[in-house]
Protein backbone atom coordinates (compact mmCIF):
# COMPACT_ATOMS: atom_id res chain seq x y z
CA UNK A 1 0.00 0.00 0.00
CA UNK A 2 2.63 2.62 0.91
CA UNK A 3 4.55 2.17 -2.31
CA UNK A 4 1.57 2.32 -4.72
CA UNK A 5 1.45 5.70 -6.02
CA UNK A 6 -1.29 8.48 -4.53
CA UNK A 7 -4.10 10.49 -6.26
CA UNK A 8 -3.07 13.86 -6.57
CA UNK A 9 -5.01 15.40 -3.78
CA UNK A 10 -4.11 13.09 -1.11
CA UNK A 11 -0.93 14.98 0.81
CA UNK A 12 0.39 12.01 2.37
CA UNK A 13 0.79 13.48 5.47
CA UNK A 14 -2.87 12.72 6.89
CA UNK A 15 -2.08 8.93 8.53
CA UNK A 16 -5.81 9.04 9.28
CA UNK A 17 -6.55 7.53 6.31
CA UNK A 18 -5.55 3.82 7.01
CA UNK A 19 -7.87 1.52 5.76
CA UNK A 20 -10.51 4.31 4.08
CA UNK A 21 -9.78 2.85 0.37
CA UNK A 22 -9.56 -0.43 -0.97
CA UNK A 23 -7.09 -2.02 -2.79
CA UNK A 24 -6.35 0.42 -6.14
CA UNK A 25 -9.49 2.16 -5.11
CA UNK A 26 -8.59 6.14 -3.83
CA UNK A 27 -9.79 7.04 -0.56
CA UNK A 28 -12.47 10.10 0.59
CA UNK A 29 -10.45 13.14 0.92
CA UNK A 30 -11.44 15.00 3.77
CA UNK A 31 -13.57 18.42 3.25
CA UNK A 32 -12.15 21.28 4.98
CA UNK A 33 -13.83 24.35 6.44
CA UNK A 34 -15.84 26.61 3.95
CA UNK A 35 -13.28 29.47 3.09
CA UNK A 36 -10.11 27.73 3.90
CA UNK A 37 -9.33 27.84 0.46
CA UNK A 38 -9.81 31.42 0.36
CA UNK A 39 -6.50 32.59 1.41
CA UNK A 40 -4.50 29.36 -0.60
CA UNK A 41 -3.14 31.03 -3.63
CA UNK A 42 -3.55 28.52 -6.80
CA UNK A 43 -0.09 26.67 -7.92
CA UNK A 44 -0.07 25.93 -11.23
CA UNK A 45 2.72 23.86 -11.08
CA UNK A 46 1.05 21.57 -8.52
CA UNK A 47 -1.62 20.93 -10.14
CA UNK A 48 0.02 19.85 -13.34
CA UNK A 49 2.14 17.75 -11.13
CA UNK A 50 -1.01 16.31 -9.66
CA UNK A 51 -2.46 15.98 -13.00
CA UNK A 52 0.04 14.13 -13.98
CA UNK A 53 0.04 11.71 -10.77
CA UNK A 54 -4.06 10.93 -11.67
CA UNK A 55 -2.49 9.81 -15.25
CA UNK A 56 -0.71 7.40 -13.78
CA UNK A 57 -2.71 6.05 -10.89
CA UNK A 58 -5.45 5.78 -13.38
CA UNK A 59 -3.26 4.11 -15.70
CA UNK A 60 -1.79 1.55 -12.96
CA UNK A 61 -5.54 0.98 -11.37
CA UNK A 62 -7.88 1.05 -14.24
CA UNK A 63 -5.71 0.92 -17.51
CA UNK A 64 -3.75 -1.83 -16.28
CA UNK A 65 -5.90 -4.38 -14.99
CA UNK A 66 -7.77 -3.83 -18.12
CA UNK A 67 -5.18 -4.77 -20.07
CA UNK A 68 -5.56 -8.50 -19.27
CA UNK A 69 -9.64 -8.59 -19.84
CA UNK A 70 -10.27 -10.57 -23.40
CA UNK A 71 -13.67 -10.23 -23.32
CA UNK A 72 -15.95 -7.07 -21.86
CA UNK A 73 -18.64 -9.01 -20.94
CA UNK A 74 -17.03 -11.08 -18.47
CA UNK A 75 -15.62 -8.45 -16.47
CA UNK A 76 -18.70 -6.03 -15.82
CA UNK A 77 -16.74 -5.01 -12.40
CA UNK A 78 -14.17 -2.83 -15.17
CA UNK A 79 -15.23 0.19 -15.89
CA UNK A 80 -13.13 0.51 -19.39
CA UNK A 81 -15.22 -2.88 -20.63
CA UNK A 82 -18.37 -1.35 -18.93
CA UNK A 83 -17.48 1.68 -20.99
CA UNK A 84 -16.87 -1.03 -24.39
CA UNK A 85 -19.96 -2.58 -23.87
CA UNK A 86 -22.44 0.43 -23.85
CA UNK A 87 -20.14 2.02 -26.75
CA UNK A 88 -20.14 -1.30 -28.74
CA UNK A 89 -23.88 -2.39 -27.64
CA UNK A 90 -24.91 -5.38 -30.37
CA UNK A 91 -20.60 -5.51 -31.45
CA UNK A 92 -20.73 -8.23 -28.65
CA UNK A 93 -23.19 -11.01 -29.50
CA UNK A 94 -22.20 -14.51 -31.53
CA UNK A 95 -22.42 -13.11 -34.64
CA UNK A 96 -20.02 -11.15 -34.11
CA UNK A 97 -17.77 -13.22 -32.58
CA UNK A 98 -13.88 -14.00 -33.70
CA UNK A 99 -13.27 -17.14 -36.17
CA UNK A 100 -12.15 -19.07 -32.63
CA UNK A 101 -15.84 -19.33 -32.14
CA UNK A 102 -17.10 -20.75 -35.75
CA UNK A 103 -17.08 -18.03 -38.34
CA UNK A 104 -15.02 -18.83 -41.56
CA UNK A 105 -13.32 -16.29 -43.39
CA UNK A 106 -14.48 -15.48 -47.10
CA UNK A 107 -11.84 -17.30 -49.24
CA UNK A 108 -11.73 -14.99 -52.09
CA UNK A 109 -12.21 -16.37 -55.68
CA UNK A 110 -8.75 -17.61 -57.50
CA UNK A 111 -9.69 -16.68 -60.86
CA UNK A 112 -8.44 -19.08 -63.56
CA UNK A 113 -6.60 -17.20 -66.66
CA UNK A 114 -8.50 -18.65 -70.04
CA UNK A 115 -7.08 -18.92 -73.63
CA UNK A 116 -8.70 -19.26 -77.30
CA UNK A 117 -7.72 -22.88 -77.63
CA UNK A 118 -7.56 -24.29 -81.03
CA UNK A 119 -11.04 -24.60 -81.62
CA UNK A 120 -12.15 -21.71 -79.59
CA UNK B 1 -42.81 -36.80 -60.93
CA UNK B 2 -44.45 -33.84 -62.86
CA UNK B 3 -42.90 -32.07 -65.86
CA UNK B 4 -42.07 -28.17 -65.03
CA UNK B 5 -41.50 -26.10 -68.21
CA UNK B 6 -40.28 -21.88 -67.27
CA UNK B 7 -41.46 -19.79 -70.34
CA UNK B 8 -39.15 -16.35 -70.20
CA UNK B 9 -38.37 -13.72 -73.04
CA UNK B 10 -37.68 -10.47 -74.19
CA UNK B 11 -41.11 -9.06 -74.39
CA UNK B 12 -42.96 -10.10 -71.34
CA UNK B 13 -46.40 -9.92 -72.92
CA UNK B 14 -45.32 -12.54 -75.52
CA UNK B 15 -44.11 -14.80 -72.21
CA UNK B 16 -47.90 -14.75 -70.74
CA UNK B 17 -49.34 -15.30 -73.98
CA UNK B 18 -47.48 -18.60 -74.98
CA UNK B 19 -47.53 -19.79 -70.94
CA UNK B 20 -51.00 -19.56 -71.01
CA UNK B 21 -51.26 -21.14 -74.64
CA UNK B 22 -49.45 -23.65 -73.52
CA UNK B 23 -51.60 -24.76 -70.28
CA UNK B 24 -54.75 -24.68 -72.69
CA UNK B 25 -52.82 -26.44 -75.02
CA UNK B 26 -51.61 -28.79 -72.28
CA UNK B 27 -55.17 -29.12 -71.27
CA UNK B 28 -56.57 -30.45 -74.43
CA UNK B 29 -53.81 -32.92 -74.96
CA UNK B 30 -55.32 -34.59 -71.34
CA UNK B 31 -52.55 -33.80 -69.17
CA UNK B 32 -53.29 -31.74 -65.31
CA UNK B 33 -51.72 -28.36 -66.04
CA UNK B 34 -51.01 -25.37 -63.97
CA UNK B 35 -49.88 -22.04 -64.33
CA UNK B 36 -48.04 -20.30 -62.14
CA UNK B 37 -47.08 -16.30 -62.52
CA UNK B 38 -43.04 -16.28 -61.67
CA UNK B 39 -42.47 -12.54 -62.98
CA UNK B 40 -41.23 -10.12 -60.34
CA UNK B 41 -44.61 -8.49 -60.43
CA UNK B 42 -46.23 -11.55 -58.80
CA UNK B 43 -46.46 -10.77 -54.70
CA UNK B 44 -45.10 -12.63 -52.41
CA UNK B 45 -48.01 -14.50 -49.99
CA UNK B 46 -48.49 -14.50 -45.85
CA UNK B 47 -46.75 -18.39 -45.62
CA UNK B 48 -43.64 -16.88 -47.80
CA UNK B 49 -43.75 -13.58 -45.63
CA UNK B 50 -44.02 -15.47 -42.08
CA UNK B 51 -41.57 -18.03 -43.35
CA UNK B 52 -38.98 -14.54 -43.34
CA UNK B 53 -40.58 -12.86 -40.46
CA UNK B 54 -39.72 -16.34 -38.59
CA UNK B 55 -35.87 -16.43 -39.48
CA UNK B 56 -34.41 -13.17 -40.62
CA UNK B 57 -36.87 -10.98 -38.57
CA UNK B 58 -36.07 -13.29 -35.18
CA UNK B 59 -32.04 -12.11 -35.66
CA UNK B 60 -32.75 -8.46 -36.19
CA UNK B 61 -35.00 -8.87 -33.11
CA UNK B 62 -32.52 -10.45 -31.40
CA UNK B 63 -29.84 -8.01 -32.94
CA UNK B 64 -32.43 -5.08 -31.17
CA UNK B 65 -34.21 -3.96 -34.14
CA UNK B 66 -37.89 -2.79 -33.47
CA UNK B 67 -40.66 -4.95 -34.91
CA UNK B 68 -41.90 -4.18 -38.05
CA UNK B 69 -45.44 -5.02 -39.66
CA UNK B 70 -45.38 -8.12 -42.22
CA UNK B 71 -46.40 -6.15 -45.03
CA UNK B 72 -42.96 -4.23 -44.69
CA UNK B 73 -41.41 -8.21 -44.86
CA UNK B 74 -43.51 -8.66 -48.44
CA UNK B 75 -41.56 -5.96 -50.41
CA UNK B 76 -38.20 -7.32 -49.71
CA UNK B 77 -36.91 -8.05 -53.36
CA UNK B 78 -36.78 -11.67 -54.42
CA UNK B 79 -39.93 -12.49 -51.67
CA UNK B 80 -42.73 -13.11 -55.23
CA UNK B 81 -40.35 -14.63 -56.47
CA UNK B 82 -39.44 -17.51 -53.46
CA UNK B 83 -43.30 -17.54 -53.25
CA UNK B 84 -43.61 -18.56 -56.83
CA UNK B 85 -41.20 -21.65 -56.21
CA UNK B 86 -43.26 -22.49 -53.17
CA UNK B 87 -45.98 -22.27 -55.07
CA UNK B 88 -44.76 -24.30 -57.80
CA UNK B 89 -43.18 -27.01 -55.40
CA UNK B 90 -46.74 -27.60 -54.10
CA UNK B 91 -48.68 -27.57 -57.36
CA UNK B 92 -46.00 -30.19 -58.83
CA UNK B 93 -47.29 -32.43 -56.32
CA UNK B 94 -50.66 -32.94 -57.92
CA UNK B 95 -50.62 -31.89 -61.44
CA UNK B 96 -48.75 -33.66 -64.47
CA UNK B 97 -47.18 -30.21 -65.73
CA UNK B 98 -46.55 -26.95 -63.88
CA UNK B 99 -46.13 -24.34 -66.14
CA UNK B 100 -43.85 -21.14 -64.97
CA UNK B 101 -44.81 -17.64 -66.54
CA UNK B 102 -41.07 -16.49 -65.73
CA UNK B 103 -41.11 -13.15 -67.52
CA UNK B 104 -38.16 -11.46 -68.84
CA UNK B 105 -34.67 -12.81 -69.03
CA UNK B 106 -33.25 -10.83 -65.94
CA UNK B 107 -36.43 -12.35 -63.62
CA UNK B 108 -36.16 -15.40 -65.00
CA UNK B 109 -32.73 -15.54 -64.07
CA UNK B 110 -33.22 -14.18 -60.28
CA UNK B 111 -35.97 -17.15 -60.28
CA UNK B 112 -33.76 -19.83 -61.35
CA UNK B 113 -30.72 -18.08 -59.50
CA UNK B 114 -32.56 -17.43 -55.57
CA UNK B 115 -32.61 -21.27 -54.23
CA UNK B 116 -29.12 -21.53 -54.81
CA UNK B 117 -28.03 -18.04 -53.83
CA UNK B 118 -30.21 -18.43 -50.31
CA UNK B 119 -28.91 -21.47 -49.65
CA UNK B 120 -25.01 -19.91 -49.94
CA UNK B 121 -26.22 -17.37 -47.62
CA UNK B 122 -28.01 -19.35 -45.04
CA UNK B 123 -25.11 -21.90 -45.16
CA UNK B 124 -23.12 -18.99 -44.06
CA UNK B 125 -25.68 -17.64 -41.49
CA UNK B 126 -25.57 -21.81 -39.96
CA UNK B 127 -22.62 -21.31 -37.75
CA UNK B 128 -21.81 -22.96 -34.52
CA UNK B 129 -22.32 -19.34 -33.22
CA UNK B 130 -25.69 -18.71 -34.27
CA UNK B 131 -26.38 -22.22 -32.96
CA UNK B 132 -24.83 -21.47 -29.50
CA UNK B 133 -26.70 -17.82 -29.49
CA UNK B 134 -29.74 -17.55 -26.98
CA UNK B 135 -31.85 -14.63 -26.08
CA UNK B 136 -31.97 -13.07 -22.51
CA UNK B 137 -34.66 -15.59 -22.11
CA UNK B 138 -32.67 -18.37 -23.03
CA UNK B 139 -34.10 -19.10 -25.91
CA UNK B 140 -32.85 -20.18 -29.64
CA UNK B 141 -32.63 -17.16 -31.50
CA UNK B 142 -33.43 -18.40 -35.24
CA UNK B 143 -31.29 -21.61 -35.71
CA UNK B 144 -33.67 -23.71 -36.05
CA UNK B 145 -35.97 -21.72 -38.51
CA UNK B 146 -33.09 -20.68 -40.43
CA UNK B 147 -32.13 -24.47 -40.71
CA UNK B 148 -35.67 -25.24 -42.23
CA UNK B 149 -35.38 -22.31 -44.25
CA UNK B 150 -32.30 -23.88 -45.81
CA UNK B 151 -33.93 -27.09 -45.94
CA UNK B 152 -36.75 -25.70 -48.42
CA UNK B 153 -34.64 -23.52 -50.56
CA UNK B 154 -32.66 -26.44 -51.42
CA UNK B 155 -36.01 -28.65 -51.83
CA UNK B 156 -36.91 -25.74 -54.39
CA UNK B 157 -33.03 -25.31 -56.23
CA UNK B 158 -33.36 -29.35 -56.43
CA UNK B 159 -36.61 -29.11 -58.30
CA UNK B 160 -35.78 -26.50 -60.42
CA UNK B 161 -32.02 -28.31 -61.78
CA UNK B 162 -33.95 -31.86 -62.26
CA UNK B 163 -34.02 -32.88 -66.34
CA UNK B 164 -37.96 -32.95 -66.42
CA UNK B 165 -37.63 -28.99 -65.58
CA UNK B 166 -36.76 -27.21 -69.08
CA UNK B 167 -37.06 -23.39 -69.96
CA UNK B 168 -38.39 -21.91 -73.54
CA UNK B 169 -37.23 -18.95 -74.59
CA UNK B 170 -39.86 -16.60 -76.33
CA UNK B 171 -38.03 -14.03 -78.37
CA UNK B 172 -39.45 -11.70 -81.45
CA UNK B 173 -37.81 -12.06 -84.79
CA UNK B 174 -35.40 -9.50 -85.57
CA UNK B 175 -31.82 -9.11 -84.79
CA UNK B 176 -32.46 -8.07 -81.38
CA UNK B 177 -34.67 -10.93 -80.58
CA UNK B 178 -31.45 -13.49 -81.65
CA UNK B 179 -29.04 -11.76 -79.70
CA UNK B 180 -31.42 -12.14 -76.40
CA UNK B 181 -31.92 -15.74 -77.12
CA UNK B 182 -28.35 -16.30 -77.20
CA UNK B 183 -27.84 -14.47 -73.81
CA UNK B 184 -30.82 -16.45 -72.35
CA UNK B 185 -29.27 -19.52 -73.45
CA UNK B 186 -26.03 -19.15 -72.42
CA UNK B 187 -27.00 -17.84 -68.50
CA UNK B 188 -30.26 -20.76 -68.30
CA UNK B 189 -27.66 -23.40 -69.56
CA UNK B 190 -24.47 -22.57 -66.84
CA UNK B 191 -27.56 -22.10 -63.97
CA UNK B 192 -27.92 -26.09 -64.83
CA UNK B 193 -31.57 -25.74 -66.33
CA UNK B 194 -31.72 -26.31 -70.05
CA UNK B 195 -33.44 -24.56 -72.70
CA UNK B 196 -35.23 -26.95 -74.77
CA UNK B 197 -36.68 -24.85 -77.44
CA UNK B 198 -37.15 -21.12 -78.96
CA UNK B 199 -40.38 -19.85 -79.60
CA UNK B 200 -40.41 -17.00 -82.69
CA UNK B 201 -43.06 -14.80 -81.63
CA UNK B 202 -45.38 -12.70 -83.88
CA UNK B 203 -43.35 -14.55 -86.64
CA UNK B 204 -44.80 -12.68 -90.13
CA UNK B 205 -46.88 -15.07 -91.74
CA UNK B 206 -47.55 -15.84 -95.50
CA UNK B 207 -50.83 -14.61 -95.73
CA UNK B 208 -50.52 -11.44 -93.97
CA UNK B 209 -49.28 -8.47 -95.30
CA UNK B 210 -46.15 -7.15 -93.77
CA UNK B 211 -43.47 -5.34 -95.09
CA UNK B 212 -41.07 -6.82 -97.28
CA UNK B 213 -38.25 -5.46 -94.58
CA UNK B 214 -39.99 -6.92 -91.90
CA UNK B 215 -39.87 -10.16 -93.59
CA UNK B 216 -36.39 -9.88 -94.90
CA UNK B 217 -35.33 -9.96 -90.87
CA UNK B 218 -37.65 -12.20 -89.64
CA UNK B 219 -35.34 -14.38 -92.05
CA UNK B 220 -32.29 -13.57 -91.04
CA UNK B 221 -33.13 -13.84 -87.20
CA UNK B 222 -34.24 -17.32 -87.94
CA UNK B 223 -31.30 -18.02 -89.47
CA UNK B 224 -29.38 -16.84 -86.53
CA UNK B 225 -30.92 -18.08 -84.13
CA UNK B 226 -31.29 -22.00 -85.63
CA UNK B 227 -27.54 -21.44 -86.01
CA UNK B 228 -26.73 -20.68 -82.33
CA UNK B 229 -29.06 -22.59 -81.30
CA UNK B 230 -28.08 -26.00 -82.15
CA UNK B 231 -29.71 -28.75 -81.51
CA UNK B 232 -32.30 -27.22 -79.61
CA UNK B 233 -35.93 -27.15 -81.20
CA UNK B 234 -36.40 -23.46 -82.44
CA UNK B 235 -40.17 -22.83 -84.03
CA UNK B 236 -42.11 -20.21 -85.43
CA UNK B 237 -45.41 -18.89 -83.73
CA UNK B 238 -47.94 -16.49 -84.40
CA UNK B 239 -49.52 -13.70 -82.43
CA UNK B 240 -52.18 -16.01 -81.21
CA UNK B 241 -49.02 -18.35 -79.73
CA UNK B 242 -48.03 -22.04 -80.79
CA UNK B 243 -46.84 -23.48 -77.64
CA UNK B 244 -44.92 -26.46 -79.69
CA UNK B 245 -43.65 -27.40 -83.12
CA UNK B 246 -46.10 -29.09 -85.43
CA UNK B 247 -47.24 -32.39 -84.75
CA UNK B 248 -46.03 -32.27 -81.20
CA UNK B 249 -47.01 -32.37 -77.58
CA UNK B 250 -47.04 -28.87 -75.90
CA UNK B 251 -45.44 -31.28 -72.65
CA UNK B 252 -42.26 -31.63 -75.02
CA UNK B 253 -39.59 -31.54 -74.18
CA UNK B 254 -37.88 -31.08 -77.62
CA UNK B 255 -34.49 -31.25 -78.75
CA UNK B 256 -31.20 -31.81 -77.56
CA UNK B 257 -31.37 -29.91 -73.82
CA UNK B 258 -26.99 -29.23 -73.19
CA UNK B 259 -26.83 -27.54 -69.70
CA UNK B 260 -23.81 -27.23 -67.07
CA UNK B 261 -24.51 -30.20 -64.70
CA UNK B 262 -22.25 -30.72 -61.84
CA UNK B 263 -22.98 -34.45 -61.52
CA UNK B 264 -21.50 -34.79 -64.86
CA UNK B 265 -18.24 -33.12 -64.34
CA UNK B 266 -15.56 -36.31 -65.32
CA UNK B 267 -11.92 -35.38 -64.40
CA UNK B 268 -9.14 -36.54 -67.42
CA UNK B 269 -6.02 -37.57 -66.16
CA UNK B 270 -3.30 -36.39 -68.35
CA UNK B 271 0.75 -37.25 -67.06
CA UNK B 272 0.95 -34.77 -64.05
CA UNK B 273 -2.14 -32.62 -64.82
CA UNK B 274 -5.87 -33.58 -64.02
CA UNK B 275 -8.73 -31.57 -66.83
CA UNK B 276 -11.89 -31.06 -65.91
CA UNK B 277 -13.97 -29.93 -69.13
CA UNK B 278 -17.10 -27.53 -68.37
CA UNK B 279 -19.84 -27.65 -71.11
CA UNK B 280 -21.04 -24.59 -72.14
CA UNK B 281 -23.29 -23.01 -74.98
CA UNK B 282 -21.74 -20.77 -77.37
CA UNK B 283 -21.60 -17.23 -75.78
CA UNK B 284 -20.81 -18.56 -72.73
CA UNK B 285 -18.25 -20.20 -73.75
CA UNK B 286 -16.78 -16.90 -75.07
CA UNK B 287 -17.35 -14.57 -72.11
CA UNK B 288 -17.32 -16.78 -68.97
CA UNK B 289 -14.76 -15.90 -66.12
CA UNK B 290 -14.00 -19.42 -64.07
CA UNK B 291 -12.52 -19.56 -60.81
CA UNK B 292 -11.75 -21.60 -57.67
CA UNK B 293 -13.11 -20.57 -53.91
CA UNK B 294 -12.49 -23.17 -51.23
CA UNK B 295 -13.67 -26.39 -52.34
CA UNK B 296 -15.93 -24.86 -55.09
CA UNK B 297 -15.89 -23.58 -58.56
CA UNK B 298 -17.43 -20.41 -59.97
CA UNK B 299 -18.70 -19.97 -63.02
CA UNK B 300 -19.74 -16.23 -64.15
CA UNK B 301 -21.17 -15.49 -67.17
CA UNK B 302 -22.69 -11.53 -67.10
CA UNK B 303 -24.28 -11.06 -64.03
CA UNK B 304 -25.07 -15.19 -63.56
CA UNK B 305 -23.30 -17.42 -60.87
CA UNK B 306 -22.71 -20.47 -60.69
CA UNK B 307 -21.07 -22.27 -57.76
CA UNK B 308 -20.48 -25.80 -57.98
CA UNK B 309 -18.93 -28.26 -55.70
CA UNK B 310 -15.47 -29.15 -57.25
CA UNK B 311 -14.95 -32.79 -58.34
CA UNK B 312 -13.16 -34.34 -54.93
CA UNK B 313 -10.32 -35.47 -56.72
CA UNK B 314 -9.67 -31.52 -57.31
CA UNK B 315 -10.18 -30.50 -54.03
CA UNK B 316 -6.01 -30.60 -53.16
CA UNK B 317 -5.17 -29.30 -56.62
CA UNK B 318 -4.64 -25.85 -57.93
CA UNK B 319 -5.96 -24.39 -60.89
CA UNK B 320 -3.42 -23.80 -63.78
CA UNK B 321 -4.85 -22.60 -66.46
CA UNK B 322 -7.91 -23.26 -68.81
CA UNK B 323 -8.88 -23.35 -72.45
CA UNK B 324 -11.48 -22.64 -74.58
CA UNK B 325 -12.66 -25.59 -76.57
CA UNK B 326 -15.61 -26.18 -79.21
CA UNK B 327 -17.82 -27.44 -76.41
CA UNK B 328 -16.96 -25.14 -73.29
CA UNK B 329 -13.78 -24.56 -71.29
CA UNK B 330 -11.23 -27.32 -70.29
CA UNK B 331 -9.59 -26.28 -67.25
CA UNK B 332 -6.12 -27.71 -66.12
CA UNK B 333 -5.49 -28.60 -62.68
CA UNK B 334 -2.04 -29.85 -60.73
CA UNK B 335 -1.82 -31.49 -57.51
CA UNK B 336 -1.01 -28.75 -54.51
CA UNK B 337 2.25 -30.21 -53.25
CA UNK B 338 1.15 -27.91 -49.75
CA UNK B 339 -2.11 -29.29 -49.78
CA UNK B 340 -1.09 -33.05 -50.25
CA UNK B 341 0.98 -33.08 -47.47
CA UNK B 342 0.19 -30.40 -45.51
CA UNK B 343 -3.25 -31.67 -44.92
CA UNK B 344 -4.48 -27.90 -45.72
CA UNK B 345 -8.21 -27.16 -46.50
CA UNK B 346 -8.21 -24.14 -48.67
CA UNK B 347 -6.98 -23.17 -52.49
CA UNK B 348 -4.60 -20.59 -52.82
Amino acid sequence: MADEPRPWWYSGEDSGDQGVGGEGEPGQPELGEPGDDDAVPIDWTAMLSGAMRMMDWATSAVMAPHAEHEDPAEHPQCVVCRGILLMGGQRTVPAAASDENGRRAATPITWIPISDGPAG
Amino acid sequence: MSRLILLAGADTTSVGTLAAATVTALADEGFTAALVNGSEASPADPATTDLLVNSIGRVFAALGADSLPPEAWAAVPGLGHLSALLLVDELAQDSDVVVVDAGSLAQAQQLVELPAVLERLLDAALSPSLAMWRTSEGEDVAFDALAEARRTVSRLGRLLLRRDTTIRLVVPPTAAGAEAMEQGLSAFSTLGVGVEGVILHRYPRKGESWPADVRHAARRALATVREAAGAVAVWKSSAEGRPAPKGRSAAGPFGHVQVLDHEDLGVRIDDESLALDLPLAPLARRTARVGVTGEQLVVAVGAVHRWIELPAVLRRCRPLAGVRTADGVRLEFEPDPGLWMGGGEQHG
